[in-house]
């Protein structure tokens, strides 16, 4: 064997390797962005009243599994596809603009759509891509809890997901996509295409779902609707955290000769990527910590603190990350605050942490990275192609969730009856039971307080049960006369769950209330 | 601290904002500094007020 024949046996064996590696990198990401989903469950079910803990989580759940099927079916087709639509040869062209050669393998039938042992790399950055879907689910998700249809989430859900934040890609997170090509707009770690946009479906839909039911007083004023689970809520918040370090490593791309590249083409590393990450993250926590002081806020400004410095991660200076990360955390608990004022209930400040973080760190790139190269005909990054970035994927999340809402609403079928809403959803809707030893009221339900007592079965002869207690037995003495304990309350045959005041019918409605 | 991000895209290898400017790069440092030590000054403000109040109680 010459020294080109092993020379070319060498490298065969290097790219095998690079194609392996590429494989196992993008496969151990999807599994921990999966954290995301298993946060946003204990998140939203913790923010969530106990009546409507598990409605939360199925919605949650559900999210997941749609997003998945749907992606296949069309959202991985439209990212491909779509990165110039909807402008053709000659202008706008809705049907013309969309690249059907060029996406021939994201059809679900194509070759690559499956396996293939030819193709090591679609199945792996198709997943990605799937977990950043559901990613934008889940964080919309947040925002309607406890008054939302389930089947109306299911549909804006798959929207969101399989559609429209999948076109922001398209347009502003792909190489050759228009807003990349025209504009020089930099999102390296999607701050912009997966957070603004959900951010803003969220509020499109809030607008016309109203708030919940006791959100705000008839003279405007606003309650705090308080969830009943803050720690489950504040680990769910931290399992999100790691779920990202899966989400943002996935940002960067394995290429064939083996460097790190961002998606657009640039080198990039991911170490660059996790001191800004971190940096991002403890600037958040800090900065909501001086404003609000509550933990739910500083757990939230450390996600907005990662999502204010997303779009420039592989750039910023780590401390630059720390600074505009600390505005992030400050920004969300002011920015929820206002949009309460303006009378929209976001349960969760999903419009405020991904919206408005993701907007800020659009900006951020703008004001602090200008002047940086793209590759090959992509212009350098400027304040304005930020800027009118920004504008763009505010209006692709907002005006979708906003007309989908809208349609659903006049069909009646996007917010459930103010009954059910009262009741519950868990009572309402879901088959099964968050806290069945509890009431509705927060007390502990003794079995003997409520349920009929038990005749023991009768006695057989070769029973080994201990014998029967003896008259000097420690069972605590029979209630006393001047017990003041209330008389236990009849119940229902099928009243198997509450018993406090969520089972009573609902308070006749205040004529001036504006509430639906 | 060598170069602008530009330059760094040459292959210089720091890539970092103002990483051509090494005194912005510091002043940067130093307010990160500066903010964390004001957060904690607002934090024990913030603790002896709460303290105040609740011996006042």
């Amino acid at each position: 064997m010459n020294e080109e024949a092993v020379q070319a046996a060498i490298d065969a064996a290097l790219a095998g390797h690079t194609t392996i590696n590429l494989e196992i990198y993008y496969w151990w990401c999807t599994a921990l962005m999966i954290c995301i989903h298993a946060g946003f469950l204990a998140y939203e079910m913790g923010a969530s009243r106990s009546k409507n803990s598990l409605a939360s989580g199925t919605k949650n759940i559900l999210a997941f599994a749609f997003m998945i099927p749907t992606f296949f079916a069309f959202g991985w087709w439209i990212y491909l596809a779509g990165y110039n639509w909807p402008f053709g040869a000659d202008g706008i062209d809705l049907t013309g603009a969309w690249d059907y050669e060029g996406a021939a393998g994201g059809v679900p039938w194509g070759e690559s759509m499956g396996p293939n042992l030819q193709d090591q790399a679609t199945g792996v950055f198709w997943a990605a891509f799937t977990l950043f879907a559901a990613t934008t689910a889940s964080v919309y998700s947040g925002a309607v809890i406890e008054r939302i249809r389930l089947s109306a989430f299911i549909i804006t859900a798959v929207i969101l997901g399989s559609v429209v934040w999948i076109l922001g890609a398209a347009w502003g997170w792909h190489p050759t996509g228009w807003m990349v090509v025209e504009w020089g707009y930099r999102d390296v770690a999607a701050a912009g295409v997966v957070h603004t946009i959900a951010g803003f479906f969220a509020l499109g839909v809030l607008i016309p779902l109203g708030p919940r039911i006791g959100k705000y007083n008839v003279d405007g004023s606003a309650n705090d609707l308080r969830g009943h689970n803050m720690p489950l809520t504040l680990v769910g918040l931290m399992l999100i955290i790691v779920g990202f370090f899966g989400f943002l490593g996935a940002c960067l791309i394995y290429d064939p000769a083996g460097n790190w590249v961002n998606i657009y083409g640039l080198p990039s590393n991911l170490s660059a990527f996790v001191f800004n990450t971190l940096m991002g993250f403890a600037g958040g926590i800090i900065g909501a910590y001086f404003l609000t002081r509550d933990p739910f806020w500083m757990m939230s400004g450390g996600l907005g603190g990662i999502f204010s410095i997303a779009a420039g991660i592989d750039l910023f200076y780590p401390p630059l990350a720390f600074l505009l990360g600390f505005i992030g955390g400050i920004i969300i608990p002011v920015g929820a605050k206002l949009l309460e004022k303006m009378g929209i209930d976001d349960a969760v400040g999903a419009v405020a942490v991904h919206g408005f973080c993701g907007v800020w760190g659009l900006i951020a790139v703008g004001i602090f990275c200008a002047g940086y190269p793209g590759t090959g005909d992509i212009p350098p990054i400027s304040f304005m192609g930020q800027l009118k970035g920004a504008g763009v994927m505010i209006l692709l999340g907002f005006i979708p969730g906003l007309v989908t809402a809208l349609i659903l609403r006049i069909f009646g079928i996007l917010r459930v009856r103010n009954e059910v809403e009262l009741i519950g959803l868990d009572v309402a809707e879901i088959p099964s039971i968050a806290y069945p030893e509890f009431g509705g009221d927060g007390e502990m339900v003794p079995e003997h307080d409520s349920a009929p007592p038990r005749r023991p079965p009768p006695p057989r002869r070769d029973d080994r049960r201990p014998p029967p207690p003896r008259r000097d037995d420690r069972r605590p003495p029979p209630p006393r006369r001047d017990d003041r304990r209330p008389p236990p309350r009849p119940r229902a045959a099928d009243d198997r769950t509450q018993v406090g005041p969520d089972r009573r019918p609902p308070p006749p409605r205040d004529p001036n209330d504006r509430r639906p | 601290m060598n170069t602008s991000p530009v330059e760094t895209f040459d292959g210089a290898g720091v890539i970092y904002t103002f990483g051509g400017n090494p005194e912005m790069v510091q002043a940067i440092f130093w307010l990160m500094c500066a903010v964390m030590v004001l957060v904690v000054l607002g934090s024990i403000v913030h603790e002896i007020s709460v303290g105040r109040k609740h011996k006042k109680r």
